[in-house]
C-alpha cells in the first residue's frame, strides 16, 4: 500500500465509499463501542479536565522546548550505547532502516505496531530490498495479511468484523473457520510466536522518548512490544521528532490519558521502556533511534499549527468523529485518518497535498471534546481552509461565488433584490418549489421553500412604525 | 446575570428571515411577553458565517465589521440561532478586526444571546404558559452544545410546558450533518450522518424534532420530505410561543 502513489482526492473517495460500503459497517459499530468505552474511563475521574489540562500544558511545554529536551535525550543515548540517526524524510528514514538490516545481516524485521512506520511506508521498501517485514500486533497482523493498511490509528483492522478475520485465516492460514476471538487470537499467536523466535531485527514505533532518562517507551496490549526489542539482536525504533516527554512522572499521565482515551482501558497491557542494549551481551546488542521529521519541522515553525504536534496518537478524535463513523479511515487516502489526519497530512504536506481534506467537515467539535490534549482541532481545520482559499487564484469560480456572496450581504437592498428573484424562480419552478434544483443540496433532499414573506415584511405588518415598536 | 435591559435588538439570520419567519416572530412574541420593547434593524442581513467557514476571511470580515456597525449600540442583541451567536461571539476574533470595529467586537460579544440563554440565563425565566402536547426530540445543534454551552436552558423552558414530553436521543450530541457549505460539498455523507440522527429520532417514537437552529432543522426537514418520514421539524422557539401543530 503506497500513500505516495493513492491520490487524496477525499471528496471523491468518500462518495465511493458511502456507495460501496455495507449497510452495517464494522466500522459504525467499533466506534460507537470505543466512544462509550472512553466515556466509562474519563468518568472514573472527578478530576478529568484538570488532567487533560495539566497534560495539555505539558505537552505544550514539550513542543516549544523541543530543541532542549532533543539535547538531553541525545546525551543520555550516548551514555546508553543508543545509535541515534536523523531522518529529515521518509525516504531518508527508509534508507537508514534498510542499511541497519543489511549491517546486521538480516532477512526478515519484526514489527511491533508503529504509525510512523506506515507513514514512512517501510514494508514495501524493505520488501522490495529483499527483505520480509512482518506485523506482530494482532489488529496490524490482520491488515498486513489482506494486503491493506490500517483503517484507524489505535485499532487498525476497526473496518473488519470477526466474520472476515475468521475468513481470512481461514484461507490465508489454512486453519479451520471460526470467528470467535479468544481462538482467533491464539492462531495469530501461534503462528507470530515461530517468527519471534527466529528474529534478528526488531522494529518498534516509540510512544515517547523520555528526555529525563532515555528511555523509549511503548505501549502495546499483547506484549509483542516486549518480545520485538528483547528477542532479536538489532532494534531500531522509529520516533517522530515530536513524540517527546520531560520525565517519567509525565510519561505516566500520557500513558493513562492515552489508554483511557484510546481503547477505555485504566491502562494498557504493558509499557516497554528500552533503555538501550543489554549490558551484559544479551540482547539486544544494538539499539537504533531514528528520528524522523517527515514535515513535523515545518508544522512546528507554524505558531498557529503547531498545537497538532501535541498529539498522542490515541484516536479518541476518530471514533468520536461522525465523518470517519460513516465512512472509516480509507477514504482520506492517508496514514492518518480521521480529524487529526484532516489537519496533520495537509499540516505536514503542505494544503495543496489534500485540499478536500479540511472541508470535508461539519465543524460540530467532538474531535477536540474527545482529545486529552486539547487539540482544537476545528480551530485548525478552518486555518487550513483559509490556507486554501489563498491558494486559489483571482479566476476561481469559487472566489467569485463568495465575492458575490459579500455584495448580495452587504446591502440590504441587494439582499431584497436577489431573495425576491429566487423566490419568484423556486414558486415558478415547474413541478412546484420543492422540486427546485439547488446544486449539492437537492441531490439527496428537498430543499427548504422561502417563505411568502419575510420576517421584516411580516414585522413591518405587525408594528406600525417600521424602524421599531416604539408604540408597542 | 446581567442588569435586565429594558430593549432587546433582534438579530434574525438571513435563511431565518426567507425560510422561517415564523421563528422570528415567535422570538418577537417571547421577548414581549417577558415585557422588553423589541427592535429590529431593518438593514441587517448575514453575519458573515459562510464565508468564514469556507475560507474566505475577507469577505466575512467584511460583514461582520456590517454586522458590528449595525448593532453597536444595542444594549442586547438576541437571535434563534445558536451558530450565528456563536459566529459573532467567538469568530469575529478570528477575522483581524482593527481599531473601531475590534472594540465594538470585544462589547459586543458580551451582549449577544441566543435566545434560551436570554430568556434563561438573563432574565431568569422558568416557566412557559401554554401546553404541546405531544413526544419532542430535542436535538443539541453542536455549535449551541459546544461553543456556547447551551443544552438545560432550552430543555427547562420546553419541559416546563403541559402536556409535552420531550425525550433526550440516542448519542443526542451526535451532529445532524448539516455543518453549513458541507452539507452541499459533501452531500451524500451530509444526508448519510442526518438519516442516522433521523433514525435515532424515530427509535425514540418523537413526532416532532426541535432545536435552536433553524440550519440543523432545515437539512433534516430535507431527508424527511424526501423519504416522507412521519416526523415534523419546528423550532422551539414556535413551541414555546404556542404555535399550534398542524392537524
Amino acid at each position: 500500500m503506497s500513500y505516495a502513489n493513492r491520490p487524496k482526492e477525499l471528496k471523491r473517495q468518500l462518495g465511493s465509499a458511502l456507495r460501496t460500503r455495507s449497510s452495517d459497517p464494522p466500522f459504525k459499530r467499533n466506534t460507537r463501542k470505543a466512544v462509550s468505552a472512553r466515556a466509562d474511563r474519563v468518568a472514573e475521574w472527578p478530576d478529568f479536565e484538570e488532567r487533560r489540562a495539566r497534560a495539555t500544558a505539558r505537552r505544550q511545554e514539550a513542543i516549544d522546548t523541543l530543541a532542549e529536551l532533543h539535547g538531553q535525550l541525545r546525551q543520555h543515548w550516548a551514555k546508553n550505547g543508543i545509535t541515534v540517526h536523523e531522518a529529515r524524510d521518509d525516504n531518508e528514514a527508509r534508507h537508514i532502516a534498510l542499511s541497519i538490516v543489511r549491517a546486521a545481516g538480516a532477512k526478515r524485521v519484526l514489527k511491533s505496531k508503529s504509525m510512523l512506520s506506515e507513514e514512512i511506508e517501510i514494508n514495501d521498501f524493505l520488501e522490495q530490498h529483499g527483505i520480509e517485514a512482518v506485523e506482530t500486533d494482532l489488529g496490524e497482523y490482520v491488515v498486513q495479511l489482506r494486503g491493506e493498511a490500517p483503517s484507524h490509528i489505535t485499532m487498525p483492522a476497526m473496518h473488519l468484523s470477526r466474520q472476515n478475520i475468521g475468513r481470512l485465516f481461514a484461507k490465508r492460514l489454512g486453519v479451520e473457520y471460526t470467528d470467535d476471538p479468544p481462538a482467533l487470537t491464539q492462531i495469530a499467536r501461534r503462528t507470530l510466536r515461530r517468527q519471534f523466535l527466529s528474529a534478528e531485527v526488531g522494529m518498534i514505533g516509540v510512544n515517547f522518548a523520555v528526555a529525563e532518562t532515555g528511555h523509549l517507551a511503548t505501549v502495546t496490549n499483547e506484549g509483542n512490544g516486549r518480545m520485538v526489542t528483547t528477542l532479536p539482536r538489532v532494534v531500531i525504533a522509529l520516533l517522530g521528532w515530536e513524540r517527546v516527554t520531560q520525565s517519567l512522572e509525565d510519561l505516566a499521565q500520557l500513558w493513562q490519558l492515552l489508554s483511557r482515551s484510546a481503547t477505555g482501558q485504566r491502562a494498557t497491557v504493558y509499557l516497554n521502556l528500552t533503555g538501550g542494549p543489554d549490558p551484559e551481551g544479551g540482547c539486544p546488542q544494538q539499539v537504533h533511534v531514528i528520528v524522523i521529521d517527515n514535515g513535523r519541522k515545518r508544522i512546528h515553525a507554524d505558531r498557529e499549527m503547531r498545537e497538532v504536534l501535541r498529539c498522542i496518537r490515541c484516536g479518541a478524535c476518530l471514533n468520536a468523529c461522525p465523518v470517519y463513523q460513516q465512512v472509516g479511515g480509507y477514504p482520506y487516502g492517508d496514514v492518518y485518518p480521521g480529524p487529526i489526519g484532516a489537519v496533520f497530512t495537509p499540516a505536514r504536506e503542505g494544503v495543496r497535498s489534500a485540499p478536500d481534506h479540511p472541508f470535508a467537515s461539519s465543524l460540530c467539535g467532538a474531535c477536540e471534546e474527545a482529545c486529552p490534549v486539547s487539540i482544537p482541532l476545528p480551530k485548525l481545520l478552518l486555518a487550513l481552509r483559509k490556507q486554501r482559499t489563498e491558494l486559489r487564484s483571482a479566476f476561481d469560480p469559487e472566489r467569485g461565488l463568495w465575492r458575490s456572496f459579500r455584495t448580495v450581504m452587504g446591502s440590504r437592498r441587494i439582499y431584497e433584490a436577489a431573495t425576491a428573484f429566487a423566490r419568484g424562480v423556486q414558486f415558478i419552478w415547474p413541478g412546484g418549489p420543492k422540486k427546485m434544483v439547488i446544486p449539492g443540496w437537492t441531490d439527496h433532499r428537498d430543499p427548504p421553500v422561502f417563505a411568502k414573506r419575510s420576517f421584516r415584511e411580516q414585522f413591518d405588518d405587525r408594528n406600525a412604525k417600521p424602524e421599531g415598536p416604539e408604540n408597542g | 446575570m446581567a442588569a435586565t435591559p429594558g430593549r432587546v435588538h433582534l438579530f434574525i439570520p438571513c435563511f431565518v428571515d426567507q425560510f422561517f419567519p415564523e421563528t422570528g416572530l415567535a422570538t418577537v412574541q417571547l421577548l414581549r411577553r417577558q415585557g422588553l420593547e423589541v427592535v429590529y434593524e431593518r438593514e441587517q442581513t448575514c453575519c458573515g458565517q459562510p464565508a468564514f467557514n469556507s475560507g474566505f476571511h475577507r469577505d466575512a470580515a467584511h460583514l461582520a465589521k456590517r454586522f458590528l456597525r449595525l448593532f453597536r449600540d444595542a444594549e442586547a442583541v438576541v437571535a434563534p440561532s445558536a451558530s450565528c451567536v456563536a459566529m459573532v461571539r467567538r469568530h469575529y476574533g478570528e477575522l483581524g478586526l482593527q481599531g473601531e470595529d475590534a472594540s465594538t467586537w470585544e462589547s459586543l460579544r458580551t451582549r449577544i444571546w441566543e435566545l434560551s440563554e436570554f430568556l434563561v440565563d438573563v432574565l431568569g425565566v422558568k416557566q412557559v404558559p401554554g401546553a404541546f402536547p405531544h413526544r419532542v426530540a430535542y436535538h443539541p445543534s453542536c455549535h449551541g452544545l459546544r461553543e456556547l454551552g447551551i443544552l438545560k436552558q432550552p430543555l427547562s423552558l420546553l419541559r416546563s410546558m403541559k402536556g409535552i414530553d420531550v425525550v433526550e436521543l440516542n448519542d443526542q450530541e451526535r451532529c445532524c450533518g448539516f455543518g453549513g457549505t458541507f452539507a452541499a460539498k459533501f452531500s451524500a455523507l451530509s444526508v448519510a450522518m442526518g438519516e442516522d440522527k433521523l433514525e435515532a429520532i424515530e427509535k425514540s417514537g418523537a413526532s416532532y424534532v426541535t432545536a435552536t437552529d433553524d440550519s440543523c432543522l432545515m437539512h433534516l426537514a430535507g431527508i424527511i420530505s424526501r423519504r416522507s418520514l412521519p416526523i415534523r421539524t419546528l423550532h422551539y422557539a414556535r413551541i414555546l410561543a404556542g404555535e399550534s401543530p398542524e392537524p
